[in-house]
């Protein structure tokens, strides 16, 4: 009994050391005693490190959000950098995907026609609505002439297309030149009407419409004939689909037939053309 | 009083050493706080606190995280009592005395660590872990419990000054 009394706090040392090497050796073997008291103990436990882990996390993430703050600059700028690169991009896509009805002419234009097309980029324009005059990116160097004709591939029955008519080549330099649309109120041109083969000539005006009178008043045109260039003084190419006829003015006084015509090209939306080089 | 202390101090630092520690590491090392809890209590309030205290921060440690338990519940009581036991011989008023332990403690800690994978053979190059883990390890508690060892002096040692009662 002294014994123990007075080697009491060894023997307790000792006890506990043995128990919990005994509660290792037990725990890391076989586990089927303990796993009932240690899952009950678990299910109290649990909830209180899933609340304090869930402070801890968010209190941890603060200190972390603080010591990223130089970092997260960084990020911001280099993201930043990269939404504009991908919307440059989307813009890009859509632009193509804008222009699928006129990509589609071109591919066809180039395979069906029989003139030798130089591609041009149209760089600039007349302030305005419309194209009037605008210039291109092609010039001497490329073979561009002045006088040669501006054409677009133009859809004209459902499968079919052909060269429409955009202008002429009013002035050219080293690797750019002028153009003046057939919309552009200087600008004459000589035309035909298909069925009938009646010739006439057509002016560009103010109000960005195309007017004509034909040569013959008593012809018989209707509404939706099909007009071609003539080449008459050759100015333009013959054979260039220009429009259709929109309207026929009679006018008595003035001995004329005037017509207004619908032109093929849809001048508010030229991005490309092909000039015709011989 | 002190039994509600000291279950605050374990409860506290189970917060800590789960749930924030974990998410700060510095080289991959996460400093051991118990440890340091343990070894301020144990010079604090001496051998008893020490190893209950000890038992009670590794087998809560054990239960919810470790596979084994009973491995830090051994090594933590073992730490707190033995350091209870000197306890008495050291000044207290030395900042260098709680680095010396912590360095003792950490190296005391791994290597038991150690020798109980070992017999539950678990093969871990013991070298390597002690070049890559067991140096910073050593340095950081011996940073941290500067800190907590301040800590502590006030919350044990000013209240026995000030009222003049233990």
């Amino acid at each position: 009994m002294s014994f123990f009394s007075r080697n009491k706090e060894k023997i307790i040392v000792t006890i506990i050391a043995i128990a919990l090497i005994l509660l290792i050796g037990f725990t890391s073997a076989e586990r089927i005693l303990l796993t009932k008291f240690e899952r009950v103990l678990g299910n109290i436990l649990s909830p209180i490190g899933k609340f304090t882990n869930s402070i801890g996390k968010n209190t941890s993430d603060f200190f972390k959000n603080v010591g990223e703050i130089g970092s997260l600059r960084e990020e911001n700028e280099r993201l930043k950098s990269i939404i504009s690169q991908l919307e440059e991009e989307n813009r890009s896509f859509q632009d193509i995907i804008g222009k699928i009805d006129y990509l589609k002419n071109e591919a066809e234009l180039k395979k069906t026609t029989k003139y030798n097309l130089i591609e041009a980029q149209i760089t600039g324009k007349e302030p305005g609505n419309w194209y009037h005059r605008f210039t291109v990116d092609k010039g001497l160097k490329d073979g561009v002439k002045k006088g040669d004709t501006v054409i677009q591939g133009i859809q004209i029955d459902q499968n079919t297309i052909i060269e429409g008519i955009v202008g002429r080549v009013q002035d050219v330099g080293d690797n750019w030149s002028k153009i003046v649309a057939i919309v552009d109120e200087n600008s004459s041109i000589s035309f035909k009407i298909l069925r009938t083969q009646d010739g006439g000539i057509l002016t560009g005006n103010i109000e960005r419409k195309i007017t004509g009178y034909l040569f013959d008043d008593k012809a018989d045109v209707i509404k939706g004939d099909k007009l071609f260039t003539a080449g008459l003084g050759g100015a333009y190419l013959k054979d260039i689909y220009i429009g259709e006829i929109e309207s026929v003015l009679s006018d008595e006084e003035d001995l004329m037939k005037t017509i207004q015509i619908k032109a093929a090209v849809d001048f508010k939306k030229l991005h490309k053309v092909f000039i015709i080089s011989n | 009083m002190t039994i509600f202390i000291l279950l605050l101090v374990v409860l506290v630092n189970f917060i800590l050493q789960s749930t924030i520690l974990p998410y700060m590491p510095i080289l991959g090392v996460v400093p051991n706080i118990s440890l340091l809890v343990v070894i301020t209590i144990s010079l604090y309030k001496g051998r008893l606190y020490g190893g209950i205290i000890g038992i009670a921060i590794g087998l809560i440690q054990d239960i919810l995280f470790s596979p084994i338990i009973g491995l830090n519940a051994f090594i933590f009581f073992f730490a707190g009592y033995l350091i209870g036991l000197i306890e008495n011989k050291l000044i207290k008023d030395n900042t260098l005395i709680p680095i010396l332990l912590s360095i003792i403690g950490t190296v005391y800690y791994n290597f038991a660590y150690y020798i109980f994978m070992f017999f539950l053979s678990h093969e871990i190059e013991f070298l390597s872990f002690a070049k890559d883990v067991l140096l910073i390890e050593t340095v950081y508690n011996s940073v941290l419990i500067v800190p907590i060892y301040k800590m502590f002096s006030k919350i044990f040692a000013v209240p026995q000054i000030r009222f003049g009662s233990k």
